[in-house]
């Protein structure tokens, strides 16, 4: 899955794509330019990298995403562990929270999804 | 190919006169050490004004008449004369005496049976040498310069004229005409303010410009160590200013956590290449070891390295004026007196016999006796007795028969005025090509006998000068 390791920049452009689509492409290089500041060539060149790795589509000057963002999100989170914590996600938890205190709303959550989890 | 060797020659002499001028900077900085760097960093300005102008300005005052060098007429400074590679017994004359010595008895002399001088030889390899450096420097800095720009063409706004990114691994300025800072991604909100105001501060002085120029310069003169090592400083220079510019806008107990950024982008990244024409930051341990030290100078102190800043800059940028009478007027048409264009003449006086350039101009603007055209000079400057030996040559197309005892006289006359105004040549020979060739020789001690001693005081001025002549031109040779 190292197809879906996406680069900062990359990963902010599929985040616009991920709420803006579908969209069309004129109004995407418009977005860019408005939230990235990229100039049009750098947002086509951009987008045409991507589609050929398959994670964009680009039809009919519409621009899909075919890799979602829950997708991208498990890759860069299972990365970030394997290669800061050795793969545990107890020393990742103790090192995120870290003195942090967990809302009422938080810890119901946790304990709902590790109850899901462990079955 | 000449030409390329002519700008070759013009290259190397205006790397010794920079060199000079880096030298006297590099110590004039010591003074300036406790004052804000930009005096240092605006001092480095004279060095690359002597990088990259062969011609400038007149003036009785410059520091740079303590070298001896002969000027040409366009007001060059020569140490290496353009026709060394023509020269029978080529000679240089850096104006320091060991130097002058130690080269002059090692460069090749022509050998009269070659067709080729092999200093001809040396130096058309030397220059296509330097030709290849240049070259390859200028590809590595656009190599350089295509990979940067690459980098960071998808870059992101984060804020005004701000990009980030996370292909660099040190911010920096980059783009010549609007240039726009780009940082790496992860920057703490402090650290973006201190890192944007250093870059502005660049931005504002137009570093953006001067380092790629200061660059091309340095390409040029890329055989001169002590060049680069300049550069290098003025680097640092450059660095440290923009770091007082932000310590004054931000306030000085900002010192800290400036600091702070520093060191943690600094041993945070590994170090990232923007080449010569963006500028990352180096040198990280003395510049916060000076922003630590800073403090707001005194303005008794301004005032002073202000006015030491302006005596280096006026004393290095300029070429030392032959006369302090009228350095910077056009010329005129030559006063002449029997023949003799005094005002030319007292122009290229000079005590050494060994300024090629004053010799040379001294000797063209000297009558020939009929019949005879001008050759090349030969300058004896090894050992004394020191001398010059000028050629001469049959005129093509006289066709009138040349009148020996004439033209002695002719020769005889010009080495006495020469006497005047050369102040440590002993002998001077007048040597005619042709069949065997044959030697005119005068001698010092006979002049001063002919006019009644030491003939240099009559060079002292326009009036004397002519006077002077006026007698030479009276004086009848008497028959060997």
């Amino acid at each position: 899955m190292d197809n879906n390791k996406l680069f900062d920049a990359e990963y902010k452009f599929v985040s616009l794509i991920w709420e803006h689509e579908p969209v069309n492409s004129t109004e995407l290089v418009k977005l860019c330019q408005m939230s990235l500041g990229w100039k049009k060539s750098t947002t086509y060149t951009v987008l045409r990298k991507l589609c050929s790795r398959g994670i964009l589509s680009n039809e009919n000057a519409t621009v899909t995403a075919i890799v979602k963002r829950d997708e991208v999100q498990k890759h860069e989170s299972e990365a970030l562990i394997e290669r800061s914590f050795g793969g545990s996600l107890p020393k990742f938890l103790t090192a995120f929270l870290n003195q942090k205190k967990l809302t009422p709303q938080e810890a119901e959550k946790l304990k709902r999804i590790i109850e899901e989890a462990a079955e | 190919m000449n030409g390329l060797v002519g700008t070759f020659t013009t290259v190397l002499n205006m790397s010794i006169t920079a060199s000079y001028a880096a030298a006297v900077v590099l110590i004039i900085r010591l003074l300036l050490r406790r004052a804000p760097r930009v005096y240092s960093y605006a001092l480095w300005s004279v060095v690359l004004l002597r990088m990259v102008t062969p011609v400038t300005l007149v003036s009785g005052f410059s520091l740079l008449s303590l070298l001896n060098a002969g000027q040409s007429d366009s007001g060059r400074l020569e140490y290496i004369p353009q026709d060394i590679d023509m020269m029978k017994r080529p000679e240089i004359a850096t104006g320091i005496r060991l130097i002058d010595r130690t080269v002059n008895s090692s460069l090749p002399g022509a050998i009269l049976t070659h067709s080729a001088n092999p200093l001809q030889i040396i130096m058309a390899l030397a220059c296509a040498v330097w030709i290849s450096g240049v070259v390859i420097l200028l590809l590595h800095g656009l190599l350089a310069y295509w990979r940067t720009a690459n980098k960071i063409r998808t870059a992101t706004l984060i804020g005004e004229n701000v990009y980030e990114t996370d292909q660099i691994a040190s911010p920096f300025a980059f783009g010549l005409l609007r240039p726009k800072i780009y940082v790496p991604v992860g920057l703490s909100q402090s650290e973006l303010r201190y890192i944007t105001e250093h870059e502005r501060a660049h931005i504002r002085r137009k570093d953006h410009w001067i380092k790629p120029i200061a660059y091309l310069a340095l390409i040029v003169h890329w055989f001169n160590p002590l060049l680069w090592i300049s550069y290098g400083r003025m680097s640092k220079d450059m660095e440290m200013a923009c770091d007082e510019s932000v310590l004054k806008s931000l306030g000085v107990d900002n010192r800290q956590g400036y600091s702070q950024s520093l060191l943690s982008l600094a041993s945070g990244h590994s170090w990232a290449r923007g080449g010569p024409l963006a500028f990352g930051e180096n040198h990280v341990a003395s510049r916060i070891k000076h922003i630590v030290r800073f403090r707001a100078p005194s303005p008794r102190g301004l005032a002073l390295s202000f006015l030491v800043v302006l005596i280096a800059v006026a004393g290095l940028a300029v070429n030392p004026g032959a006369q302090a009478a009228e350095p910077l007027s056009a010329p005129r048409s030559p006063k002449m007196v029997e023949g003799y264009p005094i005002q030319e003449l007292l122009r290229y006086k000079t005590p050494y016999v060994g300024a090629a350039g004053n010799v040379g101009n001294l000797i063209q603007r000297m009558p020939r006796p009929e019949g005879l055209t001008g050759g090349i000079m030969e300058l004896h400057t090894v050992a004394p007795p020191y001398g010059a030996t000028f050629h001469y040559k049959p005129e093509a197309g006289f066709t009138g028969v040349i009148q020996i005892e004439e033209r002695n006289a002719v020769f005889f006359r010009n080495a006495a005025i020469l006497f005047s105004l050369i102040g440590n040549v002993d002998t001077i020979h007048a040597y005619i090509e042709g069949a065997g060739g044959e030697t005119y020789t005068v001698a010092r001690s006979q002049v001063e006998e002919a006019f009644d001693g030491d003939v240099r005081k009559y060079a002292d001025d326009e009036s004397s000068l002519a006077a002077y002549i006026v007698q030479v031109q009276a004086y009848e040779l008497k028959a060997p």
